[in-house]
């Protein structure tokens, strides 16, 4: 079946140039007309003390904390702390623990704390949720194989409830940037779950842990249907073995629009850069 | 709990040392919603209801009576008569259980009460003379803004549109765990924006329905039903999966819309109409989202029908997003198009939905 997806990256003969354009224009919508360029929230280093100020406020979410933690804002060390005694949403507390953790802070309650809600995501051996739908349209059913593991499980809904929010919990441990996240991000490499094998190779780029590659180039050759993605990781890795392996697994003209996000400043997969001002694309 | 007497004990009484009875549960109501000036046949479900005739109270009770047509320890069916002119209002029901077997309730010294926990029910003041009016709330994923995409970065690009959606769904767990991966500019925040939204789109209602079908069917972001001779109805919809991984069954789950606090609130206006006003937002999880994108809390959107005291409508008063489809008796009488999603890029990101915050919500005390 022709997808978008397979349009755009179809379209590296030249003279289907023109011919790939008119369709991807059609596909994803004309460009508009130029308005003006100002930086999202989350990537705008004047908004530092703004979300200093909400967390401080106690009215704010995670992407305050995101962009205080990659600010690399240990002043704000003792306000994350009291928030995270105040903080009920367990993503939100545990998004607090994540940062203090790699703002350096040592106290182990916030490793522990951060590892107990991850856990889950790791050790579980649920498969996808459900066949890929076509885009924008939901599977009308979840897929054989997990039905069959909620009743093996006997799961009732609410617990069910919970194995579709696992995969969010993962992001965290990569985030942190600890070291310790290691075995567990390498043991969810070979989760049955895509989207836990997706993020936890994302995960160990973020630490850059250049041991783990044989780990994602293992993960791709044992998934093939998560091998492109899987190996998106492998482009912010400065390693021989990680570059061949994105030559083999992801298609020439992503592997080099991938590449080109990272010299761009794109150097870790879950902390874009902060800017001054817009960057050039 | 404490035991109840096992059955082939009752009729014996309820002696010192016998096991105590229990307090009354009520487990459902149907149907919950009363016509004033109608009698209803009303099934209550539940436990340790007794097998004495139970009694049912009724709080506000002004106007309200009962005859019981029939009771055993689980269920009650009893023809509840509400007098006319009793207002739109809630009302909370308890049992109290009146014993087994022709003995009365007994407790011991466990304090059991008799009487049940309230439940609710309501009571709703027909309309004379008004149609049904019907309001379907949805997202049209063709309107204009959503045809002509901003230029979002194009690694964001690919991401969403990835022949493998798992990765689409990376993306968006990345963005709910607060990571605004791949929004640097205002113009990738429109794109994300209008993504989600085209993507998690609704198909366009028909121009002739039957509301109770449209409500089973759940293509919806909210349906809003009053007036006419039924006690009308309201919903908050889901919000479809725009990577298209999750199976619609458990987006009943995690993407149900969150109500608001006045959400189904019936009254009477300022003007003196009688209204009924549906109100929610997207579910938490989308707010997550929401808030990565935008740093804002999510706006609230709202559908007001009301009627004057000659059964005449009016349905205008609404958010300015999404679209919403007004039914008159079952046929399309007006389309309300919704305004631009996202508009970070321009010089007034409020004036597009996705610049607006939960600021934005409408109060009983604000129709008009």
């Amino acid at each position: 079946m022709l997808t978008i997806s397979n349009i755009n990256w179809r379209c590296g003969a030249s003279r289907l140039l023109l011919w790939c354009a008119l369709l991807t224009g059609v596909a994803y919508g004309q460009a508009q007309q130029a308005q003006p360029q100002k930086l999202a929230y989350g990537a705008d280093r004047a908004n530092v003390p703004d979300a200093i100020a909400k967390v401080k406020s106690g009215e704010f979410g995670a992407i305050h904390v995101d962009l205080i933690v990659r600010a690399g804002v240990p002043e704000a060390i003792p306000v994350l702390k009291k928030q995270f005694t105040y903080v009920q949403d367990p993503l939100l507390k545990a998004k607090i623990a994540a940062g203090l953790v790699r703002l350096g802070d040592k106290d182990d309650t916030y490793w522990d704390f951060l590892l107990s809600y991850v856990k889950p995501a790791v050790e579980s051996d649920f498969p996808d949720f459900a066949n890929n739908g076509s885009q924008g349209k939901a599977p009308a059913e979840p897929s054989p194989e997990f039905e069959a593991w909620v009743k093996d499980h006997n799961l009732t809904p609410k617990e069910a409830e919970e194995i579709f929010r696992l995969p969010v919990r993962l992001v965290l441990l990569g985030w942190s940037e600890d070291p310790r996240a290691l075995p567990f991000l390498r043991q969810a490499l070979s989760s049955p779950n895509s989207m836990i094998q997706i993020i936890a190779a994302t995960g160990l780029a973020e630490i850059g842990d250049k041991s783990s590659v044989p780990w994602i180039i293992d993960a791709c050759r044992k998934s093939p249907a998560n091998a492109e993605a899987i190996a998106q990781a492998l482009v912010y890795f400065d390693d021989n073995d990680a570059q061949r392996a994105v030559d083999e697994f992801i298609p020439k003209e992503r592997a080099k629009l991938y590449r080109d996000a990272k010299a761009n400043g794109n150097v870790k997969p879950l902390s874009p850069p902060l800017y001054d001002k817009v960057p050039n694309r | 709990m404490p035991a109840r007497l096992p059955s082939s004990f009752e009729g014996l009484g309820s002696a010192p040392g016998n096991a105590v009875d229990s307090t009354p549960i009520i487990t459902g109501i149907d149907p919950s919603d009363w016509t004033a000036g109608v009698a209803t046949s009303v099934t209550f479900t539940g436990q340790y209801f007794g097998t004495n005739a139970p009694t049912l109270s009724f709080s506000p009770g002004a106007g309200i009576n009962y005859s019981l047509s029939s009771y055993n320890d689980t269920q009650i069916v009893a023809l509840v008569s509400v007098a006319a002119g009793t207002p739109n209002e809630g009302v909370s029901v308890s049992v109290t259980n009146n014993g087994y077997g022709g003995s009365p309730f007994y407790a011991g010294n466990t304090g059991e009460s008799p009487t049940s926990t309230p439940a609710n029910a309501a009571v709703h003041a027909p309309i004379p003379n008004s149609p049904e009016v019907t309001v379907i709330a949805w997202i049209d994923g063709n309107a204009p803004d959503l045809k002509v995409f901003p230029a979002g970065n194009q690694t964001l690009v690919q991401k969403l549109h990835n022949a493998n959606n798992y990765v689409c769904g990376a993306e968006l767990a990345f963005w709910v765990a607060g990571s605004p991966i791949d929004i640097q500019s205002s113009t990738d925040q429109d794109y994300a924006n209008d993504w989600l939204i085209k993507y998690s789109a609704n198909t366009a209602p028909p121009s002739t329905i039957t509301p109770s079908a449209q409500l089973s069917a759940g293509n919806f972001r909210m349906i809003n039903d009053y007036g006419g001779s039924g006690p009308g109805f309201y919903r908050l919809g889901i919000t479809p999966d725009p990577c298209g991984i999750l199976p619609i069954s458990v987006l009943n789950w995690i993407a149900q819309g969150q109500p608001n606090q006045y959400n189904g609130k019936s009254g009477t206006s300022g003007s003196g109409e009688v209204y009924q006003l549906v109100e929610g937002r997207l579910g938490t999880t989308g707010q997550k989202v929401n808030l990565t994108l935008n740093s804002r809390t999510a706006p609230w959107v709202w559908t007001v029908i009301k009627f004057d005291s000659s059964g005449n409508p009016t349905y205008s008063e609404r958010a300015v997003f999404p679209t919403y489809s007004v039914y008159v008796n079952g046929t399309l009488a007006h389309t309300y198009e919704q305004i631009p999603v996202s508009c970070f890029s321009g010089n007034n990101a409020s004036s597009c939905f996705a610049g607006k915050d939960q600021t934005y919500q409408l109060t009983p005390s604000q129709i008009q």
